[in-house]
């Protein structure tokens, strides 16, 4: 064990407002639905604002691809994180343990690859914020959508619609000391069903050396589940918690062979972030 | 014909070193997924191997029809007919 191994004990940072509080007046009702379609709207009209002026004015200002990948990619940090602490504002709270990991117990993510369950719309959102020079794997159908499309152009993120390729540059961006972001459930928890993780992200670390940084995400009540209207309103404010686990390196697990080992190293990963959900 | 014997053992070797494929579950209808337990990330892998063997790269598209071990034996043996 490392020390970066050891930090379980850490206390919670407390970020954002104070703990959920039921709100169970007539007010309170009207205030959750305000609070739906709130979060909604802001989330549309920032997508909106910066797709027209934020990113394309970057994409032509910072011209070295270099550079223009790591401003791009510190803005949609920025971005995310004015959006939470919006959120913030309208009831939305969250606990941060070991979180960031820069300068905190866990140690630098360079170099890592960053798991996490998946169970709301925001999830992204919340770990671009924490991780904003990360890579990660975007719909390849982004690409095309006028919104999005310049801003995972200019970012350099890695479109999901190649296997081959998306390993192959996932595993080489790692080598070059990036750090990767991954849902190992590929899509959000169905309400009901047990996500099942898929072994990638286990082989892309094992691949490029990398440790792996679990990162578990409760969020009580569940919102913005995976086929939830949006428009439901929770019947409490939403708490997140983002908590980072001790890493793991498949190293210790693939000593045997790759394939059998990554196998075990996922279950343990499913179990690690799908514990206690409460 | 032999070239068909050919593929159906080379399909089968990489199967079971590769893969960890028990040897008595091939069977040219086996279900690759369902029967075998092959996953996304064994499929890439396998692309990668029959490319090393046959020379030719065999398009996601073209593999993501495939189903059973039979199906991998016609893509070695079309790609190196």
């Amino acid at each position: 064990m490392t020390a970066a191994e050891q930090n379980s004990s850490e206390p919670a940072r407390r970020t954002g407002r104070p703990g959920p509080a039921p709100l169970d007046s007539t007010a309170g009702r009207w205030l959750r639905k305000a609070w739906a379609v709130m979060s909604f709207t802001g989330f549309a009209v920032g997508a909106l604002l910066s797709a027209v002026f934020v990113f394309p004015v970057l994409a032509l200002l910072v011209r070295d691809p270099v550079r223009r990948r790591e401003v791009t990619r510190a803005t949609i940090g920025k971005l995310f994180g004015a959006f939470l602490r919006f959120m913030g504002l309208a009831g939305l709270s969250w606990d941060l343990k070991g979180l960031p990991v820069e300068g905190g117990a866990a140690g630098s993510a360079s170099g890592c690859v960053i798991v996490a369950n998946h169970p709301t719309l925001i999830d992204a959102v919340y770990l671009l914020w924490l991780f904003p020079g990360a890579d990660c794997v975007v719909k390849a159908a982004h690409w095309r959508n006028p919104i999005t499309a310049v801003a995972v152009r200019a970012a350099g993120y890695l479109p999901n619609d190649d296997d081959e390729r998306l390993l192959e540059a996932a595993v080489e961006r790692l080598q070059a000391g990036g750090t990767l972001v991954l849902f190992p459930q590929g899509t959000r928890t169905r309400p009901g069903e047990e996500p099942q993780f898929r072994r990638g992200a286990a082989v892309i670390a094992a691949r490029a050396g990398a440790d792996l940084l679990p990162v578990r995400i409760t969020c009580e009540p569940p919102v913005l589940r995976k086929g939830d209207p949006w428009f439901l309103a929770p019947p409490r404010r939403p708490h997140f918690t983002l908590e980072a686990l001790p890493r793991l390196s498949p190293e210790r697990w693939t000593a045997e062979g790759e394939r059998a080992g990554t196998v075990r190293l996922t279950e343990r990963l499913s179990e690690l972030l799908l514990e206690a959900v409460h | 014909m032999n070239t068909d014997i050919d593929s159906y053992q080379y399909v089968r070797n990489l199967l079971v070193d590769q893969f960890d494929v028990p040897a008595d579950a091939i069977r040219p209808e086996a279900l690759l997924a369902d029967d075998l337990g092959i996953d996304s990330i064994d499929a890439v892998d396998m692309i990668v191997h029959m490319r090393e063997v046959t020379g030719e790269r065999i398009t996601p598209e073209r593999f993501r029809q495939v189903r059973t071990v039979q199906d991998v034996v016609d893509i070695v043996d079309r790609v190196l007919a």
